[in-house]
């Protein structure tokens, strides 16, 4: 994978190396001048194994889960892409029409010549091929076999040399020049689909005739005979062009770089470049660079590119404002004539798109208008890098994957990290006797943090490793169950892919997050009162010591001279010992090199150190606060704006407890009043619905990464508001379910010991929060999906097949009837509608919309007999032309200029909506949408046929479709529903109907209808589609893809039952002697037990319940932001599936206590006792 | 209310005898040799007595006072607490046994640190059934017995050791017990807190007619005691008595 969370994945290796080995630096550096410290650290480890082991495990399953889902993203990404590279083989670039669609794709056999000479003699292309690719029926005759769309290809004989061999199955190589007029090829996925064999005969249908051949070999995938899931049928170009009747026609031409498959990658963007310079129709290049010339256009274009704040607002890709600059600097140095460097970059059309863009954000329209007209005819042929574009998408798709299991492997990760914590402070109070030991002979606090860095580092190291190679498994394990989500739906292949670059990654990143947190927890533990510690009291991490200014103020000015005073130091201890004097020498060139370079870290900690105080007062937080959420309204960035308030949040607490403290409240008091107010400030802020703060911001662009922050935040805060009130919740404890008879006794200590240790409690509480929170969302959100089972006519408009065939081999309705009439296996009678439908290519843009930039938009034109059975419903419709939806269907029937648009066009603030190139309509772009929303002025949209050049058409837009209509899509898209004659207007010509949605009557299943069907109409290539079986298979992926996830997420569930069990025991351990006590007024052994076990309980319920809670809570907001956009939705928590979420966590946190409370009970009082 | 009806028939309330141990022989396993601490210990105290036990470090004192109370387990001999031979009864009949006729009273407090002192003394309370309610009351006015009516919601570090020593006390006469054992109940006191200490346990002892059997290194302790029984070598030091 090159990409995660939009981050190059090269760099970030490189990154975690340079962090990698800042760290190793340091503490090897550390080490170095301590090593009597290291030796008492280190010591530890192996004297208690089964300990060490257990904080391994725990520390690892962060690095678990990173790697699993690296692994699993990998796996996507290399399965996509081995697919896309078999299926282009030697191809980089490949050469069409602008024209897609139909003849006008076509053009002269002789083109070729041309290619030829633009790249004779160029190194880099070692190759160039024509062909004429096409889809047909064809049908096996001897096995009766059909595909109904087959691939058929016609390459060039003579020019195959560079394009791999063609071979059989047997392995010899077949040369496409020794095909013999009726012969063809079939790759192994065609030979597969007509259960073929060599000398069969196949019948290829083209519309009114069919022609047969005699399969010669059936051959293996790779090279010309593409592969992936693509079936084809291989024959020369004379063939095909005879086949379809184009005789001298191609529709394309296929360009080889040198070197093999993957290697002429390099070359693509030189070779890519050359054809589009010498392609580009100079004059409508010229013309382009007319209207920007001028001044002051030239100059205002140029200042935006420049604009910072542009740039960031990742309005444009830096490629595009990159080539931008390039195109102005050329046009401004060579006045009269455009140079070659402005022909090759004003070819690619994405850098053209660009300029439109802006200048109709510049206002300039009229400009803008001008240059979206021309830039259709700008490139005679286009040039694509098909092979870098495909692995462009398998790459998307992969960094998709990952940063999805990433995003919400992140709270596991978190948790994770909460578990290294408190496995570190459990550690610390393990040690405390042995740590004031090491006090009393004279370490000062900071060998201490070291001493637990050491150890702490070793254990993360061990952790790191473990933990990769056991994420690898893991994410072999989820593959497995991704195979299993991808069901019989499609023949994709999955290739298991383990790459050392996310490896390392995972591993690196393991390590560092590992180890920052040991860090962060022994700097913590340092500070921690140990008896304290070990009776579990409140002040569990006493609030430290400021130093004085004055000190600090020191500690700056040494850390400034910090390489000097590394120097002196080492003079000091080191010299005069009497070693090898080389070994020493060694030793101190190190310590320089490496002090030097944490010279300006320490110095950075220095002036934090110093500024604490003035921190302290909160304002300083407020005013960063205040502008970083500034930053993110003008970036447009809805995880900046989060992070500016949270910072302001944090700000006015620490400004509170200021206050109060100035008018002398009592420490306590003051401190519940401000943590309550920081805990409910940031509750509130976070879940508030989404919108709320709109109409201030304006609608702010977010990233799945804001589900992270808020639910961290969130569930952080709760678990602050609790822990700060904890006697609230004892004392509503303690009464309800404290009055339980012959409960009381236990269960007063069961609740009273956790709720006296809020660091660690809450810690717990906070894994389990976050981990049910994330799964009872995605339970609740996978619920809604039902909708489309539910009402299945919002889906299908109420037909049951979906039919289509080629528009060349269009089907009339009087044909169609007559041929199931004619049939002996189909009734008339089975069919009760059947209504035609058809689609073009056009591009478009709303009238005084915001974006003056065509963009491509999808016409659906229909017929009659569609808008009168059509039950396909709308979210917004305009009243002054329909009250229902039947109205608004009549109103597309009865006028020519009218249509509905889909549900895509609607602005989305979906944080996982990546297209920005999609068609959107502005006019919808507004805050509080509801059902009767319409905009006051009419909605008209200018329409540009892609086929035929004409004048644009203009047609308003009159209501949008229900959502669910494209609930099977995978992606949202923008498209327009309208009547023939609108699509027959900006074609001029009729449009043929090749689609046909069938009601069929009552007792006809589509099942029975369906194979008949498409035997039927085989030389027509019909394909027909059961529409309701779609609904449940697309269902089926969605629990498949659910189930996944929670397997995922339940990751996250193991941290937090390993958490509970680590508590435990370390309670068991602690409390020896009060048990002893116990015993001794009479609690019997299982009552003592009793109690411990109610004591994880009590945790984990409470963890539950928070999640639950704040799950529903954020599940809720995140369906209210959806229904205004889909009607009919339920919000329905799937209880049974909670339920057994809740009862095994439950389950395993018992069983995790199991044992330590057994050991609980069987401490034996009079030994217990004795020891002090 | 007391629920466990079944255990009052194990207490003999009319004898006069509280408790009598005969030839009680306690040997711990340290591994690679034995420690006999008790070598056959024979003692009779009687109801309402107050005795103290003496000796010198690693005597047996508390080995005594844990295999009496029952907390610990004898290697030959009989323990009779009103008459009922307590080596006989089970762990769980034990433990109610200590809940409903025991008090204790240990050196270093043994409260737990995560409740008031309120809900220490209501402990044993709870556990021999009585309700939160009778409970609370009942604890208030032990505290107020012990002088701590003004401290029932403070958590034991926030009182002194003198005061976590009464608390402790008045978690040990709660249950109105007919025995309590104290090891060196002001051991980690100093003299003002352990003279004041021992009036309140006089106090108590004269008032309730209960019985008390405290280990103590302290003549001063001692003093107060009906009796002080010597010991050495695990065994009652006649001579001394
Ligand atoms: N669990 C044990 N394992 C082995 N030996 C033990 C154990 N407990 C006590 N002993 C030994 O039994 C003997 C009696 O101990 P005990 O604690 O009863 O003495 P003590 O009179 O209470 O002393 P002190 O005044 O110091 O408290 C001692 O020698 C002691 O070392
Ligand atoms: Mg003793």
């Amino acid at each position: 994978m090159k990409k995660l969370f939009g981050l190059d994945t090269d760099l970030m290796a490189i990154y975690l190396l340079g962090i990698f080995t800042i760290f190793a630096f340091i503490i090897i550096f550390q080490a170095l001048r301590n090593p009597i410290l290291v030796k008492l650290a280190v010591r530890n480890i192996p004297k208690r194994i089964g300990q060490s082991f257990l904080i391994v495990f725990g520390l690892m399953l962060s690095t678990v889960i990173i790697e699993a889902s690296l692994g699993i993203g990998d796996t996507v990404y290399n399965s996509i892409k081995r697919t896309a590279l078999e299926s282009v083989g030697y191809i980089d670039e490949t050469i069409s029409s602008p024209q897609r669609f139909s003849d006008g794709r076509y053009f002269p056999e002789n083109t070729i010549e041309d290619i030829d000479s633009l790249l004779e003699n160029n190194p880099q292309v070692d190759g160039i091929i024509s062909r004429i690719s096409t889809n047909l029926p064809v049908l096996n005759t001897r096995t009766n076999r059909t595909e109904a769309r087959m691939i058929i290809r016609g390459y060039k004989p003579d020019r195959q040399s560079s394009f791999g061999d063609i071979i059989a199955l047997d392995g010899t190589i077949i040369p496409l020049v020794n095909l013999k007029s009726n012969e063809v090829l079939l790759n192994e996925n065609a030979g597969e689909v007509l259960d073929a064999k060599v000398g069969d005969n196949v019948e290829v249908y083209t519309g009114k005739d069919k022609s047969t051949f005699t399969v010669k070999q059936i051959v293996q995938h790779g090279g010309l005979a593409s592969g992936g899931d693509t079936k084809l049928v291989l024959m020369s170009l004379t063939q095909i062009q005879t086949l379809i009747n184009k005789p001298k026609s191609i529709d394309w031409i296929g360009i080889s770089n040198t070197g093999g498959i993957t290697e002429g990658l390099d070359y693509s963007k030189e070779v890519t470049n050359i054809l589009r310079t010498n392609l580009v129709d100079r004059e409508i290049a010229n013309q382009i660079s007319n209207i920007i010339k001028e001044n002051p256009v030239i100059t205002d274009i140029n200042n935006i590119l420049i604009d910072d704040s542009f740039k960031r607002s990742n309005k444009l890709q830096t490629t595009v404002i990159d080539d931008l600059k390039l195109i102005l600097k050329e046009i401004e140095q060579n006045k009269n004539s455009n140079s070659e460097k402005y022909f090759e970059l004003i070819a690619n059309q994405e850098n053209v798109n660009g300029l439109i863009w802006i200048l109709s954000y510049l206002e300039y329209t009229s400009e803008a208008d001008s240059v979206s007209l021309l830039s259709p005819q700008l490139n005679k042929l286009i040039v694509d890098e098909t092979k870098s574009g495909a692995l462009k998408f398998a790459e998307n798709i992969g960094s998709s994957v990952t940063t999805i299991f990433t995003i919400f492997g992140s709270f596991s990760i978190i948790v994770g990290l909460l578990l290294i914590f408190l496995v570190m402070v459990l550690l610390a109070a393990a040690r405390s006797t042995e740590m004031g030991m090491a006090r009393a002979i004279g370490l000062k606090r900071r060998h201490l943090v070291q001493m637990f860095i050491f150890e702490g580092s070793v254990y993360a190291l061990l952790a790191a490793v473990i933990g990769t190679a056991l994420g690898a498994l893991v994410s072999l394990a989820l593959v497995g169950l991704l195979k299993q989500a991808q069901g019989d739906i499609d023949d994709f292949p999955i290739y298991v892919t383990f790459t050392i670059k996310s490896l390392w990654i995972a591993f690196s990143s393991g390590f560092i997050l590992t180890l920052i947190t040991v860090g962060f927890s022994s700097y913590r533990i340092s500070k921690l009162n140990i008896v304290v510690a070990i009776r579990g009291l409140s002040e569990e991490l006493v609030k430290k010591q400021n130093p004085q200014f004055k000190a600090n103020l020191k500690s700056l000015g040494i850390s400034l001279i910090g390489p000097i005073i590394t120097i002196l130091k080492f003079k000091d201890n080191k010299f005069t010992i009497n070693h090898n004097i080389l070994i020493n020498l060694i030793k101190f060139v190190t310590l320089f090199v490496i002090s030097i370079f944490l010279w300006p870290f320490n110095i950075l900690k220095q002036i934090f150190k110093l500024l604490a105080p003035i921190n302290k007062q909160g304002w300083p937080l407020i005013l960063i606060g205040i502008y970083v959420h500034r930053i993110g309204i003008n970036i447009d960035n809805g995880t900046l704006f989060s992070i500016g308030v949270s910072i302001s949040i944090l700000g006015l607490g620490l400004a509170l407890r200021r206050i109060l403290e100035l008018i002398k409240i009592q420490r306590s008091i003051n401190h519940r009043i401000s943590s309550t107010f920081e805990g409910l400030t940031f509750l509130l802020f976070y879940g508030l619905p989404f919108d709320t703060f709109e109409s201030y911001t304006g609608e702010l662009n977010t990233t799945p990464d804001i589900f992270v922050l808020g639910g961290v935040a969130m569930v952080g805060s709760s678990v602050w508001l609790i822990m700060n009130n904890s006697d609230l919740l004892l004392s509503a404890s303690n009464k309800t379910f404290g009055r339980i008879s012959g409960l009381q006794a236990t269960f007063k200590t069961a609740v009273a010991y956790p709720l006296a240790s809020p660091f660690r409690t809450g810690l717990t509480i906070s894994m389990f929060g976050l981990v049910i929170f994330t799964l009872v969302i995605f339970a609740i959100l996978n619920g809604l999906n039902n909708v489309a089972a539910e009402q299945p006519t919002r889906v299908t408009g109420g037909y049951d097949i979906n039919a289509s065939v080629r528009k060349e081999f269009a089907i009339s309705l009087d044909e169609f009837k007559q041929k199931i009439n004619e049939s002996n296996s189909l009734e008339l009678s089975q069919f009760e509608v059947i209504t035609q439908s058809g689609s073009i290519a056009s591009i478009a843009r709303e009238k005084s919309g915001k974006e003056q930039q065509f963009k491509p938009l999808r016409i659906r034109y229909v017929d009659k007999s569609y808008l009168n059975t059509t039950e396909i419903k709308f979210s917004y419709k305009n009243p002054k032309y329909a009250k229902t939806d039947k109205d608004v269907w009549e109103a597309l029937s009865k006028e020519d200029n009218l249509a509905v648009i889909s549900s895509g066009a609607i602005p989305t603030d979906d944080p996982f909506d990546s297209n920005s190139n999609r068609f959107e309509l502005a006019a919808f772009d507004v805050e509080g949408l509801n059902k009767d929303f319409w905009p006051e002025s009419n909605i008209s949209v200018e329409l540009l046929p892609i086929q035929g050049a004409s004048s644009p058409e203009n047609i308003e837009i009159i209501a949008v479709l229900d959502q669910l209509v494209d609930s099977l899509e995978w992606e949202r898209s923008a498209y327009l529903i309208t009547n023939q004659s609108v699509a027959n207007n900006i074609t001029n010509n009729l449009e043929e109907y090749n689609n046909y949605n069938i009601k069929l009557s009552q007792n006809t299943k589509a099942e029975d209808v369906i194979p008949f069907l498409e035997t039927l109409f085989i030389e027509r290539g019909l394909k027909a589609n059961d529409n309701l079986k779609e609904i449940e298979k697309s269902l089926q992926t969605g629990n498949a893809f659910n189930k996944l996830f929670q397997g995922f997420m339940g990751l996250g569930l193991v941290v937090g039952v390993i958490a509970i069990g680590v508590l435990s025991i370390r309670a068991v351990v602690e409390r020896r002697k009060i048990v002893g006590a116990m015993r001794a007024i009479g609690y019997r052994a299982n009552m003592v037990y009793l109690s411990f076990l109610l004591e994880s309980l009590y945790i984990t319920i409470l963890g539950i319940m928070l999640g639950l809670g704040l799950g529903t809570w954020t599940a809720w907001n995140i369906f209210n932001s959806i229904s205004k956009e889909v009607e009919g939705l339920r919000f329905d928590i799937p209880w049974i599936n909670l339920i057994i979420i809740i009862l095994i966590t439950l389950f395993f946190a018992l069983l995790s206590s199991f044992w330590p409370a057994k050991q609980a009970s069987k401490i034996y009082p009079a030994e217990a006792l004795r020891h002090e | 209310m007391p629920n466990q009806a079944d255990n009052n028939d194990l207490f003999d309330n009319s004898s006069e005898v509280m408790v009598e141990a005969n030839n009680l022989h306690k040997t711990y396993d340290a591994g690679t040799f034995q420690v006999k601490a008790l070598r056959g210990v024979d003692l009779k105290v009687s109801k309402g007595e107050m005795i103290a036990v003496m000796g010198p470090s690693g005597c047996g004192k508390t080995t005594l006072l844990n295999c009496l109370s029952g907390i610990d387990s004898i290697n030959q001999g009989k323990i009779l607490i009103g008459n009922k031979p307590i080596h006989e009864l089970s762990d769980d009949q034990l433990s109610d046994f200590r809940a409903k006729f025991m008090g204790f009273v240990f050196q270093t407090y043994n409260l737990l640190p995560v409740l008031t002192a309120q809900e220490n003394v209501e402990l044993p309370l709870l556990i021999s059934g009585y309700s939160q309610k009778e409970a609370s009351l009942k604890s208030r006015k032990t505290l107020a017995t012990v002088g701590l009516e003004d401290w029932c919601g403070h958590k034991p570090a926030e009182l002194s050791g003198g005061q976590q020593q009464r608390v402790a006390i008045a978690r040990a006469l709660v249950n109105d017990p007919v025995i309590v054992w104290a090891d060196e109940p002001t051991g980690n006191l100093d003299s003002q807190n352990e003279e004041d200490i021992m009036n309140l346990i006089t106090k108590l002892n004269k008032e309730n007619k209960q019985t008390f059997i405290l280990v103590t290194h302290s003549d001063n302790v001692g003093s107060k005691a009906n009796r002080i029984v010597y010991m050495k070598d695990g065994l009652i030091d006649q001579k001394e008595n």
